[in-house]
């Protein structure tokens, strides 16, 4: 047992001050003549030793009764130490898991379905959220049993609020992939995450150093490969470092880190990695994570104080009191050394004292009661579909209509504002909640609100604000919260009635809803093209299909015109090919349709499809689509290369796939069967005869195993690009193919294979001093030349800014390039080429000096991603089509919430129904009215109790009245 | 009040006796309880027998006798000469002994007086008393030698006295001990012969044993005494709160560091016992004990109204 806490060390040595003082004083002599000399040192003979008693036993009293205080206000406390303690799954029985929360940035990708899949065969019966971190929900995210973040580029406010919440609770968060984060949300994460040793200290609880290869590595299933050489040799390795802090874990280095619940995974221990997902590992690895989040909090050494029992603290207390009351009789002893004066202060010293050492004693508590005024939270949607008409063929907006709804009812709400406490907050911003302190301001601050916010989530919102204000008002008398909405959503859950009620008992605050349904929930006259569906690559003399959907809103009864234009693109003469009448029956029509596409001759092509314009149409934008395809002889016949199903692989694999301008294979060196199986074009091997590999127009390599060719393989494979077939490009004739291999190398890959092969592939000397090395995270640029050439110009605009696309994980360094190599892209640094192009034989050879172009999905949308790839294989495969290559063609952007022009006043009826609220339309001037009572009494608040008697400032005050009294006494 | 009184200077400095302190002694007259000697007739009963008015005795006639003085009307009656005798009435001589030893230069810082200073006061009233009546007034200073001043008579002669009075001063620190007040009193001895009235001014800080030496030597030489223990306030009180080093006055290198509250009451004890001791010395030869706390108005200490 031990008395100590963190900060009692402050105060401890406040039990000094009556030696020191003591000792000031014998420093402080004031020298005096005296004359009867004799007769004072006659008198020092008799009386010193038993004074110099006294002052002792007056010392040690008061010592004590110093440190009696300070172990009373500190409350004795029992030390428990925990040794650091991996949950096992075959000692300890997990508590049932019941959610797995899932937030990534992009839910297309394969790593949810290796989530997924993992934790399927775990046989856990669970319900798996997949969500990116706009959509995600603050409450599921806190309450999941197990909280994942991957690869989440930018992490809001709210999502590090919750990773701070579940370290303090001890539940853990899992980040895979750390440094796919932005500066900001780094930072961010990195404040909200408990410090680790060595790293400043947000709090003074101590840490201990935490080995995670130990938390990770003591379970059977991982101890067979601990120390040994297994497949995944980067990913052990990787282990074995750690505890650097979180700066290193948010770095590109290779670190497990845990603390408090919080663990970070780096990149090379990316648990969707291909290699990592296709092992055995992967199950027995979130088989770890779901025993650790279950067991948690249990995976670190802690200190736990533990508050003493009452009794001892009020033994301690009446100890103090006696004490007390002997130097109170000590004071009080005539003849008395203090003067009337002195001894006056000195009662009044001593009887302070006492009054706090009985507070102490009878360990007192204070019931804070305080009365405030009932509070009233309005919400008002900031979405786009505000801007939609209110009424259809009306010119005033939904957004306006709620304004108008704000200054009409400004006498009510300002007789609310007499009994109640109004606050507003936007959907866009629901954290943001301010206190209106007059209706007109409020009106004011709506007006200025421009409604831009590109989609609405009522129920999110209503979630957000209430808790929000909720912490505000310390969670009392929130008497209704008012949605002023549309009720549109899109993207986003319907708002689930049973949920906002669950939600709502778990935060403890009923408010009842109410919501002004604004807009209509009859459709505005719109009619639109939307889900156009034409191949990039036609062929030529063919029927092509084109389909498209016609949706039509409030047109009824109406005829709408379509029109299909096709313009070849060196010809500046669009021309009609096809026009359809469509009668449309109903008010929410939608219907598939189709033209029959025929261009001429190969060649690059643009159709356009159109809605005859109609005056009674709200929204014009969404009346044409242009798409561009490609008009071709044939297909490109591509083989695509990998050692290991990598993100590179998997995304240029699917690209490749879609698009009908390849006819793709598929070779994949290192992978297990059942994932090869999911490619229907996939080969069972890389092709062993030299007529097999020269079908194909192009080859691509994404970090080859060439190790594994056989020499049969490693034949063909040098015939594909032999230097007796060489063929001057401008031999080339329009629209011919020749031979291409594109490379895709990381700065992991030893390109020590490809040199024994044939060096010739690679545009460096392997050998010389210049060989390549890693290097982490670089932005693209584009070269001089990069600049002339047509197939890199990405924008339809001018320039393409190559800065804007997401940084690329391990590029090759390369500092010295081979002469006849052409450099079309370059790091940002200028340092080293990213793309080079160059001729070996007839085969045109491009290195992309990196395996992570995916990365420029991220953040820059899948459209850049997908034009670069095919640009490349079409440039190599036909040089002269670079005059050709996909320019894209930008339609008018027509908002999401603008697909859905009727109001959804059901589903805002639905949300308020089971809090007792209902929904209004605006015409209800009177319903604020009925709804709240304008005259509600103030709310008698008890605030929950407040020990006093063990604060901080109480002990203060004791041993500032008693230092006050000795030091006056000793130091006068 | 009489006229020398009311010339008296308002700046009677650095003695502070002011006219209004002279005014409150009219009524006061300095007496000798003992029989003294003096040169000239004077309010005081001489040892021998002279022309006074107040009649003594007869005793018979001796040849050279004076005829005049031979009381005719009883040798009328008996046929015998006798001779009138009248008792003799002669000036008293006034000693002061003022203590000006190191230890008397202690002054609280409260107070406008040093025990010195409050002695030589106390020492210039009773000399105007005695010259008032026509006694004769001279002083001592016992320091580290004594001085011994010329006698002076005479009302008008009481300003020069306290002019000389007014020259002396407390002693240095010694670094052997000052001379005690008991041997200044054995030195000025030899010099007073006339039996007269010995006023001692002092703190009487010396051993008790050598004070009650030197008194008992100033009665058996026919001297009247009145002795003055002079002391401060503080020493009477020991008002001190604060840790203090006490340096001794009077001996050099001598000194304490000690917490006066830790040892007010045993000095206050000791003090006592010292001073029971003095009063017993005073009692028992018949000597007059006065205690002059420097804080008390000089009368009240003259109509012997000093605080035991």
């Amino acid at each position: 047992m031990t008395l100590l806490q963190p900060w009692i060390l402050l105060t401890l040595p406040l039990a000094l001050a009556p030696l020191v003082l003591y000792w000031l004083r014998r420093r402080w002599t004031e020298r005096r003549d005296w004359a009867a000399m004799d007769i004072l040192l006659q008198a020092y003979k008799t009386a010193a030793p038993k004074q110099k008693q006294s002052d002792v036993v007056q010392l040690i009293l008061q010592t004590a009764l110093i440190l009696l205080a300070v172990v009373l206000v500190a409350q004795p406390v029992f030390y428990v130490s925990q040794q650091t303690e991996v949950p096992n799954s075959q000692t300890n029985a997990p508590a049932e898991l019941h959610s797995v929360y899932l937030i990534v940035d992009d839910a297309s990708t394969n790593a949810p379905a290796y989530f997924k899949a993992g934790f399927e065969q775990l046989g856990k019966d669970v319900r798996f959220d997949v969500l990116t971190p706009d959509a995600a929900n603050p409450t599921t995210a806190q309450n999941a049993d197990v909280l994942i973040l991957h690869r989440v580029r930018s992490v809001p406010q709210w999502l590090a609020k919750v990773v701070e919440n579940r370290g303090t609770e001890r539940r853990p968060v899992w980040i895979f992939a750390p440094h796919n984060l932005d500066d900001s949300s780094r930072q961010l994460l990195k404040d909200a995450l408990p410090p680790l040793a060595g790293e400043p200290s947000k709090t003074a609880q101590p840490y201990e150093t935490l080995n995670p290869r130990s938390l990770l590595w003591q379970t059977p299933d991982f101890e067979p490969l601990a120390g040994k050489p297994v497949p995944f040799p980067s990913l052990i390795n990787s282990v074995y470092e750690s505890t650097a802090g979180w700066s290193a874990a948010f770095s590109d280095s290779s670190t497990i880190l845990s603390r408090d619940g919080v663990w970070v995974f780096s990149s090379s221990v990316d648990g969707t990695q291909s290699a990592w997902s296709m092992s055995d590992l992967w199950v027995p690895l979130l088989d770890r994570i779901v025993t650790i989040s279950l067991s948690a909090p249990s995976t670190s050494s802690t200190i736990e104080y533990k508050p003493g029992t009452t009794w001892l603290s009020r033994v301690l207390a009446i100890a103090g009191l006696v004490i007390l009351v002997t130097l109170f009789w000590r004071f009080g002893r005539k003849p008395s050394r203090y003067s009337q004066r002195e001894r006056r202060w000195g009662w009044v010293c001593f009887i302070a004292a006492g009054a706090i050492l009985f507070i102490m004693a009878i360990q007192a508590t204070f019931k804070p009661v305080v009365w405030v005024k009932p509070s009233i939270l309005f919400l008002d949607d900031d979405s786009q579909s505000m801007n939609l008409p209110q009424l259809p063929g009306d010119a005033q907006t939904r957004n306006q209509a709620m304004v108008q709804w704000v200054d009409k009812n400004t006498d009510a709400l300002e007789k609310l504002l007499q009994n109640y406490r109004l606050f507003e907050s936007s959907f866009s911003s629901p954290d943001a909640v301010t206190e209106i302190t007059n209706a007109a301001d409020w009106k004011t601050t709506l007006e200025k609100r421009s409604a831009d916010a590109p989609t609405s989530d009522p129920a999110g919102a209503l979630a957000h604000g209430v808790e929000t204000l909720s912490s505000q008002i310390d969670r009392q008398t929130l008497s209704a919260a008012f949605i002023l909405s549309d009720g549109v959503t899109v993207g986003q859950p319907a708002p689930d009635s049973e949920q906002i009620l669950v939600r709502q008992r778990q935060s403890g605050v009923n408010p009842k809803v109410f919501a002004l349904a604004l807009g209509q929930d009859n459709p505005i006259p719109n009619a639109a093209i939307e889900n156009v569906k034409l191949d990039s690559v036609l062929f030529a003399g063919h029927e092509n299909e084109l389909e498209f959907q016609l949706r039509a809103d409030g047109l009824q009864g109406k005829t709408v015109k379509v029109e299909l234009t096709e313009k070849e693109r060196r010809s500046s003469e669009p021309r009609v090919t096809g026009s359809k009448e469509i009668k449309i029956p109903s008010p929410q029509f939608v219907a598939e349709q189709s033209f029959k596409v025929v261009p001429p001759e190969p060649g690059a092509y643009e159709y356009k499809l159109q809605i005859v314009n109609r005056d009674d149409e709200f929204i014009q934008a969404d009346n044409a689509v242009t798409r561009q395809a490609e008009a071709e002889e044939r297909q490109i016949r591509v083989l695509l290369v990998s050692g290991s199903p990598c993100w590179e692989f998997r995304y240029l694999r699917n690209l490749l796939a879609r698009t009908g301008m390849v006819k793709l294979s598929v070779v994949l060196q290192n992978a297990s069967k059942e994932y090869v199986k999911e490619d229907s074009c996939a080969l069972e091997s890389f092709p062993t005869s030299a007529e097999s590999l020269n079908e194909f127009d192009a080859l691509i390599f994404i970090n080859p195993v060439l190790d594994w060719l056989s020499a049969q393989q490693r034949d063909s494979l040098r015939e594909y690009f032999s230097p007796e077939l060489r063929v001057a490009s401008s031999e080339l004739r329009e629209n011919s193919t020749r031979k291409a291999i594109i490379c895709f190398w990381n700065a992991q890959t030893d390109f020590a294979p490809v040199a024994a092969l044939d060096g010739r592939l690679i545009p460096f000397d392997v050998s010389a001093a210049s060989a390549p090395s890693g290097k982490i995270r670089s932005a693209a640029a584009i070269s001089p030349l990069g600049q002339t050439t047509a197939w890199l110009q990405l924008s339809s605009k001018d320039k393409f800014d190559w800065s804007t696309l997401p940084p690329l994980g391990a590029v090759v360094s390369v500092k010295q390039l081979k002469a006849n190599v052409q450099t079309l892209l370059t790091t940002a640094d200028n340092a080293s080429p990213l793309l080079t192009v160059h001729d070996v034989g007839n085969v045109r050879v491009a290195t992309v000096l990196t395996d992570s172009l995916w990365r420029w999905r991220q953040g820059a949308g899948e459209a850049i991603y997908t034009q670069f790839q095919i640009n490349l294989v079409r440039a190599m495969v036909k040089p002269s089509a670079d005059s050709r290559v996909e320019k894209p063609v930008e339609d008018a952007v027509v908002p999401e919430e603008w697909r859905n022009t009727s109001a959804n006043s059901a589903a805002l009826s639905e949300m308020c129904k089971p809090t007792g609220g209902f929904a209004f339309r605006p015409a209800d001037s009177q319903s604020i009215l009925d709804a709240v009572r304008p005259d509600a009494p103030r709310v008698r608040v008890v605030r929950p109790p407040v020990a006093i008697w063990n604060q901080f400032w109480l002990l203060a005050l004791l041993l500032a009245v008693l230092l006050f009294d000795w030091s006056r006494l000793y130091l006068k | 009040m009489d006229n020398n009184a009311a010339r008296l200077p308002d700046e009677f400095s650095p003695l502070n006796l002011s006219l209004a302190t002279l005014a409150q002694l009219s009524g006061l007259k300095l007496r000798s309880r003992r029989v003294v000697e003096g040169l000239l007739a004077g309010e005081h009963r001489g040892a021998g027998q002279g022309l006074a008015v107040e009649f003594a005795q007869l005793r018979p006639y001796s040849p050279g006798d004076e005829l005049r003085r031979v009381d005719w009307k009883v040798y009328a009656r008996t046929d015998k000469l006798h001779v009138r005798q009248y008792e003799e009435d002669v000036d008293l001589c006034v000693y002061i002994l003022l203590d000006a030893s190191a230890g008397m230069g202690y002054k609280r810082s409260a107070s406008p007086l040093s025990k010195f200073e409050y002695a030589q006061i106390l020492s210039g009233v009773n000399a105007y008393l005695a010259l008032r009546q026509n006694d004769s007034a001279c002083w001592a200073a016992s320091g580290k030698d004594v001085d011994v001043s010329a006698p002076f008579r005479g009302l008008n002669q009481w300003m020069t006295f306290l002019d000389s009075l007014d020259e002396t001063s407390v002693t240095n620190r010694l670094p052997n001990g000052n001379a005690s007040i008991s041997a200044a009193l054995s030195h000025v001895l030899t010099r007073w012969h006339r039996k007269g009235l010995v006023l001692v001014f002092s703190d009487f800080f010396d051993a008790p044993e050598s004070v009650e030496s030197a008194l008992k030597r100033l009665r058996a030489m026919g001297h009247d005494c009145r002795v003055y223990q002079v002391l401060d306030r503080d020493e009477l009180t020991f008002p001190f709160n604060n840790r203090t080093r006490f340096v001794d006055l009077e001996l050099d290198a001598r000194g304490l560091d000690a917490e006066p509250s830790q040892i007010k009451t045993a000095y206050l004890e000791a003090l006592e016992r010292h001073l029971s001791a003095i009063r017993s010395i005073c009692s028992a030869l018949e000597i007059e004990y006065r205690l002059a706390p420097t804080d008390v108005p000089v009368e009240q200490i003259l109509r012997g109204g000093g605080t035991p």
